[in-house]
């Protein structure tokens, strides 16, 4: 089983995915069933309509801290303004209940790996795949072109080649 | 619908975070109600959490905040709450009931204060030496001077009136463009601790007036100072605030000497007063009817208001009734006014150096992460950038 199947992703990359499975279909089989996420995911402000309704079937909500936690948590690990609160609430959820993070946001993928959990983007989970030849580098270079196309630059670029995602490193540079 | 495998855990109430809730409602003037309808629950739902009877999630927290717009931490005790922005709401009566301009300055403010700390760029507030001291009346005179010294020093006659936002920034006054659709609002300012705040409505049409309202809320902040402290009940009721503002902002966009001296030069007088006006607008980039006024203080014409819309009417070949807004001979396009924000270019330049990411672009720029994913994708492929392959 692939290890993002238990991590805890962020909107962005709930965003990125949903890209991915409206582009290819076939990519549904690498990811679980049960994809995890926080309530707040699913607010006006996070997530269009759309994909909010193309994506509930495939994810599960997780348990977010109680509010004693939470406040325990800022104290202890004084999340950087720099977050949103929502990726606050993601960071806080993932440390409390240790899961490893799928996000889109190199300052979360920091904080997260400073907390000694695992973290990825779904750039480095496309590589992966890649590495472990669940997908071809000309089909990957498809899927990233395609994310790009959706306004998805997961790599920062409009044209991005597999050159570009062997390169790519995550959370830091 | 999305599984919900895990359990909830009881949530004990914990004291402080009703009494928060309500005191966060109560400084944004809202009721029950509105606050219900912006986080999506029944107002018994509000009333529990005040109450203390149930405690709000942690998601639900996230919720309120977005709605107060102050910081989660705030409910959550770790950091001491901030004054909600103060505005000069005399002109503004309706917006005291209709909280979200409010919430939404609220936002800004908190979205600029950090986006500065992220970029470490420092805004100089350079309008406090040109704010009044005096709490009476002001004569026009004395409008026209502080209009003067201020115009001098704040470089409009560089960047033109249709880069007022540039104007109000490089005085220290964060500026923005907003959406809100009241009518009669086309700009308001609000000051929270040391942060001054000018929100211009972003509007396509009667980009004269945007100008003319950021001039206008920059004779608030000069000449009334108080205005954004002070109840309502403390205020002198006979003192015309906003027409001293508009007085401020015709003397600051249009400054005497320069009128006279082009209507002069120009030998303007000769004109019928409708043409003469549409040249001087090609000066002085303002609206006609702020030009019609100036000229008539100056005796430099002898109309009267209602006299002059019905000559201009007879020009425009309009009959019947119309909105003044509406009256505004070649008006300015929508794009001569410069739309880009300081907050703007710092929130793109600190998701470019990836100091924040798409969901800190979403929150601060009040917008859905799936839309900020499509504007920070623009900010990354600029349109007519070159495809190399």
């Amino acid at each position: 089983m692939n290890w993002w199947n238990q991590a805890l992703f962020d909107t962005c990359s709930v965003i990125t995915l949903d890209k991915l499975r409206q582009e290819e279909p076939q990519i549904a089989r690498h990811f679980s069933v049960s994809i995890k996420v926080i309530a707040a995911t699913f607010s006006e402000d996070q997530l269009n309509e759309d994909t909010s309704v193309r994506m509930q079937p495939v994810l599960t909500l997780q348990e977010i801290p109680s509010n004693a936690e939470l406040a325990k948590f800022h104290r202890k690990f004084k999340p950087s303004i720099a977050l949103s609160d929502v990726d606050k609430l993601v960071f806080a959820t993932a440390v409390l209940n240790e899961l490893a993070v799928v996000t889109a946001d190199r300052q979360l993928g920091k904080a997260i790996v400073a907390a000694g959990l695992q973290v990825a983007n779904m750039a480095l989970i496309l590589k992966e795949l890649v590495n472990t030849k669940k997908l071809s580098q000309t089909h990957c270079e498809k899927l990233l072109i395609a994310l790009a196309n959706r306004n998805d630059l997961i790599l920062g670029t409009k044209t991005p080649t597999w050159m570009d995602l062997k390169k790519h490193k995550f959370p830091h540079r | 619908m999305v599984n919900q495998t895990a359990k909830k855990k009881p949530n004990m109430p914990s004291p402080e975070i009703g009494a928060m809730i309500r005191k966060q409602r109560k400084a944004m003037k809202m009721t029950v109600a509105q606050l219900a309808n912006q986080v999506g629950v029944s107002r018994n739902t509000i009333t529990n959490y005040e109450s203390e009877k149930t405690e709000p999630s942690a998601s639900d927290l996230v919720r309120l905040s977005n709605a107060l717009g102050c910081r989660v931490e705030e409910f959550l005790g770790i950091v001491a709450p901030t004054e909600p922005p103060r505005f000069a709401f005399r002109a503004h009566v309706p917006l005291k009931k209709d909280p979200s301009v409010i919430v939404s300055a609220r936002k800004f403010l908190r979205a600029y204060s950090e986006i500065e700390e992220i970029t470490e760029a420092v805004l100089c507030d350079r309008l406090q030496p040109y704010v009044c001291e005096t709490n009476g009346p002001l004569k026009d005179r004395e409008l026209e001077g502080l209009a003067d010294d201020l115009r001098q020093g704040c470089g409009l006659h560089d960047c033109g009136p249709e880069n007022i936002a540039s104007v109000l920034e490089g005085l220290g006054v964060r500026c923005l463009f907003f959406n809100f659709d009241a009518p009669g609002l086309d700009g308001i300012s609000a000051i929270q601790g040391d942060l001054k705040l000018t929100m211009l409505k972003d509007s396509k049409k009667n980009v004269e007036r945007i100008i003319f309202s950021g001039a206008h809320e920059l004779g608030h902040l000069v000449l009334h100072p108080f205005l954004f402290t002070a109840a309502d009940a403390e205020l002198e009721t006979t003192r015309d605030f906003e027409k001293e503002a508009n007085k401020f902002a015709g003397y600051f966009l249009v400054p005497s000497n320069e009128l006279v001296r082009v209507w002069r030069e120009e030998r303007l007088d000769r004109l019928p007063p409708f043409h003469a006006l549409l040249i001087l607008k090609r000066v002085f980039h303002v609206s006609y009817w702020c030009l019609f006024f100036r000229l008539r203080d100056l005796g430099l014409i002898d109309y009267e208001y209602p006299r002059f819309i019905n000559h201009t009417k007879k020009f425009m070949s309009i009959t019947g009734t119309v909105k003044i807004e509406d009256l505004e001979p070649e008006p300015l396009e929508a794009s001569a006014i410069y739309r880009t924000t300081r907050f703007e270019r710092l929130v793109r330049s600190a998701f470019i150096q990836e100091l924040i990411g798409v969901s800190k672009v979403a929150e601060m720029l009040q917008m859905s992460v799936e839309d900020a994913t499509v504007e920070t994708s623009k900010w990354l492929k600029p349109k007519g950038a070159p495809r190399y392959s």
